[in-house]
């Protein structure tokens, strides 16, 4: 079983999208996927038509044992399930906070759900929390999504910072630009500043297109109403790259003095 | 939480699909869609390992990809896999779960396909508000064949319902309409057994496990040859797989089948006419011969795995090399005897000898009128009685041979059991052959070391002859030679706990009860 979790401090980066693509993506490999949407807005359980309510909530998840087992939902697609979200999410951490462990008490939960599932992915509310600590517990790589943009990569370098400190050892970081928009200068440079130095930046962008804002309207995932489209192409290239990724020894890790000196150097160009 | 299943209807001859569809239709609001044609593959082992297990293997193709599809028994969830080549062994499935569920179930067997099929459906996705799917209906068109086979089967159509995970009450729901719905049967088969009635082949079952249809006042001669009836079809059920070297249990239970035979006709004596059957004995122990060199370093391969795991340090590719080019060796050997004249002689006149049922030329043997209940009770009961009298055998420093003559003894009463066994009450000569085969566990144990031992010096006074083997090799050989000397003396002291109990008073007593006066015992 693995544990990928679609995480980044800041909001409005893309981890939506990706975590339903790349969980459907997963299931029609044949592995049996659960994409866990722990988001209180519920976007990506509203992508997949299912109604954003769990019976008993953060409690119950935390409190029983095979509450998140029986919360779970089939999705439309054959090998793909999901824990849909539920507004009480919101209180993720002040439950997780009255738990004997409150930096394991989710994860623990996630990963007993491995006996039933080969692939989970974790659909994660912006921001750095208690969860997000459960989330770095329970992952076995962090992907995470950035617009090639100052305010991403500043995020980026605070997250990469903080796994450092922490005493446990962090999962693997796997970056990865979206939103990606060629005509924009500043798209540009970043990303050929991360091409040209080892950043530990995954090399599949997914292009910024107006069809994956669509996927809100169609609710579903781009493989299924545009499979041929850009952003699914670029979609199906991300995960095989993951996977080859997290098959091969990892790379020489994120650093975050690496992402500074990207934005040192934008700077120094007066952000142009 | 509930696990659902799915439910499967047949459909009565007034039932037509499409109106089923249409009534459905009516009732919830759904989205139409066709499925296939998907082409199935379900494998097991020759003697229904999975089956028997509770579980399924499948591959089916999905685009240019083959995938594998495991299910173990109900409950569990189903595993899949891209499947490069047709599965086979378990040694060759890649590392996984799978792999892990599989292995211990059908050890050393060979998955074979056992029937092909072909479906398309016709799918309603039943939808609520959101225009969710939240359970589907499917109507499933089967064709099926014999793997490898031509000609395609149709299997009557059926209705599947299938529930969709945390949608229990529509699914629910979907039941109770169907179960209202005129000409709709509830049909418990699996797809695989549909497949399999469509083409008309039968399931991978074991064919080692007799279970010979007698009654206790059946007379002998006819009871007998059914019980030889029986062992013929378990050597000709094999026989191809033995040909084709399968796997090699194909063997194994083959001659297990002509040793049983052998065993019965020297047990159970004076009950068919003496004189052809002088023939025959003398014939099966030819064949008896002609598969035992094959036989024993298939033993000795399966016991190659387990010292290459336990002496993981020591090299012995070169003796696994050695053993296999042997055994192709002896394997073609094998298969010319099972292509000669002789071969098909023997069991051309041995099937015609066993059917012929008319009544004995006089003078008749003397036991072949009495009820088969009474001349196998006997029978048992004497043998049993030699065993537990065989003080030799009991002695912590018994030869080998005493032990390897009560195993001799002990394999003769099993087979009397094995092929007799329903005339007896069921439960009690369970018990009777459970501690028998603990006991014959420890005495096969014992010879199978010695055996392998004796015949590993041999291997190794060749190889170092013959100057084929390096010293490395050799070491290798030394090395695992000292270690079945180990296991034997493990298996020795093991022994006398075992032999303990097989002789207990206890025993000694359901013995009596079973088999003792040959008439009261009986059902």
């Amino acid at each position: 079983m693995s544990v990928l979790a679609l995480y980044s401090i800041k909001g409005g980066v893309g981890k939506t999208a990706s975590a339903v693509n790349l969980s459907l993506l997963a299931a029609r490999e044949g592995a049996r996927t659960l994409l866990c949407d722990l988001d209180p807005q519920g976007a990506a359980t509203f992508h997949f038509r299912v109604r954003t309510s769990v019976p008993g909530g953060a409690k119950r998840l935390l409190r029983r044992e095979d509450a998140l087992s029986e919360a779970v939902k089939a999705t439309d697609f054959e090998h793909l399930d999901l824990l849909p979200a539920d507004f009480s999410y919101r209180h993720f951490d002040v439950r997780l906070d009255r738990e004997p462990k409150p930096g394991q008490g989710l994860a623990e939960r996630i990963a007993a759900m491995g006996s039933q599932y080969e692939q989970i992915l974790l659909d994660c509310a912006p921001g750095a929390s208690l969860v997000s600590e459960n989330v770095f517990v329970a992952a076995d790589a962090l992907l995470v999504p950035a617009i090639p943009t100052v305010l991403s990569l500043r995020t980026l370098a605070r997250l990469l910072q903080h796994l450092q400190e922490r005493a446990a050892p962090p999962p693997r970081v796997l970056p990865f630009f979206t939103m990606v928009d060629r005509r924009k200068a500043l798209h540009r440079k970043v990303c050929a500043w991360a091409a040209a130095h080892d950043l530990g930046f995954l090399d599949t962008r997914v292009p910024y297109s107006s069809t994956v804002e669509l996927m809100s309207v169609r609710r579903a995932p781009l493989a299924a109403f545009a499979p041929g489209s850009p952003p699914a192409r670029a979609y199906a290239d991300l995960w095989t790259e993951i996977r080859a990724r997290l098959q091969a020894p990892p790379r020489r890790a994120a650093d975050p003095a690496d992402v500074q000196a990207i934005l040192t150097d934008l700077r120094g160009a007066g952000g142009r | 939480m509930r696990t659902l299943r799915e439910t499967v209807y047949r459909l009565q001859p007034e039932a037509e699909p499409d109106d089923v569809l249409a009534t459905v239709a009516t009732r919830f609001e759904t989205r139409r869609r066709t499925e296939g044609p998907v082409l199935e593959t379900w494998y097991d082992t020759f003697d229904g390992r999975l089956r028997g297990s509770g579980g399924v293997l499948r591959t089916y193709r999905r685009g240019s990809e083959t995938r594998l599809a495991w299910k173990a028994a109900n409950g569990s969830f189903p595993r899949e896999l891209p499947a490069d080549e047709q599965p086979g062994f378990a040694r060759s499935l890649p590392l996984g779960p799978v792999r892990e569920e599989i292995e211990p179930l059908i050890e050393m067997r060979r998955l074979l396909p056992f029937v092909e099929t072909e479906r398309r459906e016709v799918v309603l996705d039943v939808l609520d508000a959101e225009r969710k799917t939240v359970a589907r209906v499917a109507l499933e068109e089967l064709r099926s064949r014999a793997s490898g086979a031509r000609a395609w089967k149709p299997a009557p159509p059926v209705l599947r319902a299938v529930p969709l995970r945390g949608y229990d009450g529509a699914f629910d729901e979907l039941c109770a309409f169907l179960a209202e719905v005129p000409g709709l049967v509830a049909d418990e088969r699996s797809r695989p057994d549909r497949a399999l009635e469509a083409a008309g082949i039968e399931a991978p079952r074991d064919p080692g496990k007799l279970d010979v249809p007698l009654e206790p006042d059946l007379r002998a001669d006819l009871g007998l040859r059914r019980i030889l009836r029986a062992l013929l079809e378990v050597v000709l059920r094999n026989e191809e797989g033995v040909r084709a070297d399968l796997d090699s249990e194909f063997l194994h239970d083959y001659r297990v089948a002509v040793r049983r035979t052998r065993s019965v006709l020297d047990q159970v004596k004076g009950v068919l006419a003496p004189r052809p059957l002088e023939r025959f004995r003398r014939e099966f122990k030819w064949l008896a011969d002609a598969t035992g060199p094959t036989r024993d370093l298939d033993v000795f391969l399966l016991h190659l795995d387990e010292y290459e795991r336990e002496l993981h340090d020591t090299d012995l590719s070169k003796l696994r090399a050695h053993l296999v080019r042997r055994q192709r060796a002896e394997h073609a050997k094998l298969v010319r005897a099972l292509s000669s004249q002789r071969y098909r002689k023997l069991i051309d006149g041995w099937t015609a000898f066993l059917a012929d049922e008319s009544p004995p030329p006089e003078p008749a043997p003397r036991h072949a009128a009495k009820p088969v209940l009474r001349v196998f009770s006997k029978r048992i009961a004497r043998l049993y009685e030699r065993m537990i009298a065989s003080e030799a055998a009991r002695a912590p420093d018994a030869p080998g041979s005493e032990l390897h003559r009560l195993r001799l003894q002990g394999k003769k009463l099993r087979y009397l059991l094995d092929v007799s066994r329903n005339l007896y009450e069921p439960e009690a000569v369970g018990r009777a052959v459970r501690e028998l085969k603990r006991l014959q566990d420890v005495l096969g144990d014992f010879n199978d070391f010695e055996v392998q031992r004796e015949q590993l010096e041999a291997f190794a006074g060749s190889l170092a002859q013959s100057g084929r083997a390096d010293a490395a090799t050799l070491l290798a050989m030394g090395r695992v030679i000292e270690r079945l000397r180990l296991r034997g003396d493990e298996a020795r002291a093991g022994f006398a706990r075992r032999f303990e109990r097989f002789a207990s008073r206890e025993n000694r007593r359901r013995y009596r009860e079973l088999f003792g006066a040959g008439r009261k015992s009986g059902r």
